[in-house]
């Protein structure tokens, strides 16, 4: 059995409605922690990045849900790191969890 | 279905009743915030600049703030105007579903949005109005008399969610 995980999707919109151009997301873990693979307890942590396409939409951002690592307490803290067309950057706490799966980005939790 | 915006028309224009001929205003959304596409819940932030046309035109979109979770964000709008004379100024704008195009002159304009402090403010017979969601974040002061400090009190949100004034100084001593 392999690692549970979650994908994110959905897109990155600016101000005016638009998707996007690029840029990256950047999903950090708030702490280490373990997580089972069905027969091992891993040792999670760390950092991973989703891209943003061009047309804002989310590629590649799949993560290790919240609710299946220990301790319980940790969340994602998620960097949106937009390069066009305007560069612009900020931060939020989010927590994944297994169900729904895929996840639509605006849907996640504030931790 | 694509995110809902709203179009703002009109024109900047200059203290002589002439358009402004170059520059642009950047929008700032207040913080990050969910929109529905018809398909997906996306997130919402960042950045945006419209230009002003060279006889002061503006005609641009933003995603209306009612139309984004959570409910309280704002736009700070900052006009760079570059010409005929430099000038710049910022303001609070909430912008609505309802009125789609809306003239840039009938935008609300927020005085005081959540999470901006404003100025301290002199309050008559030292009574502050009930705290309440509007005032949260204020600083306000309640003026002392001659020899006697002033009181300094800041409207906050309990875990209970109601609201409160709470004094940060010792004030009211002479």
């Amino acid at each position: 059995m392999a690692i549970e995980t979650t994908t994110v999707q959905g897109k990155v919109v600016m101000p005016d409605g638009t998707g996007a151009t690029g840029g990256t997301i950047r999903a950090t873990l708030s702490a280490p922690g373990s997580v089972s693979d069905g027969s091992i307890d891993n040792e999670i942590g760390g950092s991973f990045e989703g891209t943003i396409a061009g047309d804002g939409t989310i590629t590649g951002l799949v993560l290790v849900p919240n609710d299946v690592i220990t301790p319980a307490t940790t969340y994602y803290i998620m960097e949106f790191i937009v390069t066009s067309p305007i560069r612009a950057r900020w931060t939020v706490n989010r927590t994944i969890d297994t169900a729904p799966d895929p996840v639509d980005v605006g849907d996640l939790s504030a931790a | 279905m694509a995110i809902e915006t709203t179009t703002v028309q009109g024109k900047v224009v200059c203290p002589d009743g002439n358009g402004a001929t170059g520059g642009v205003i950047r929008f700032t959304l207040s913080q990050p915030g969910a929109a529905d596409d018809g398909t997906y819940n996306d997130v919402v932030g960042g950045v945006y600049e419209a230009t002003i046309g060279s006889d002061g035109t503006v005609s641009f979109a933003l995603v209306p703030n009612d139309a984004i979770t959570p409910a309280d964000t704002y736009y700070k709008a900052e006009f760079r105007v570059t010409s005929p004379e430099r000038a710049a100024w910022f303001e609070y704008w909430s912008m609505a579903t309802g009125v789609d195009p809306i003239d840039i002159g009938d935008v609300t304009k927020l005085s005081n949005p959540t999470g901006v402090a404003s100025p301290p403010t002199a309050l008559s017979t030292g009574t502050l109005p009930t705290a309440a969601a509007a005032y949260r974040g204020q600083i306000r002061y309640v003026p002392g008399g001659a020899g006697v400090d002033d009181i300094g009190v800041q409207c906050l949100k309990t875990a209970a969610d109601t609201y409160q004034w709470v004094q940060f100084n010792a004030g009211g001593e002479s």
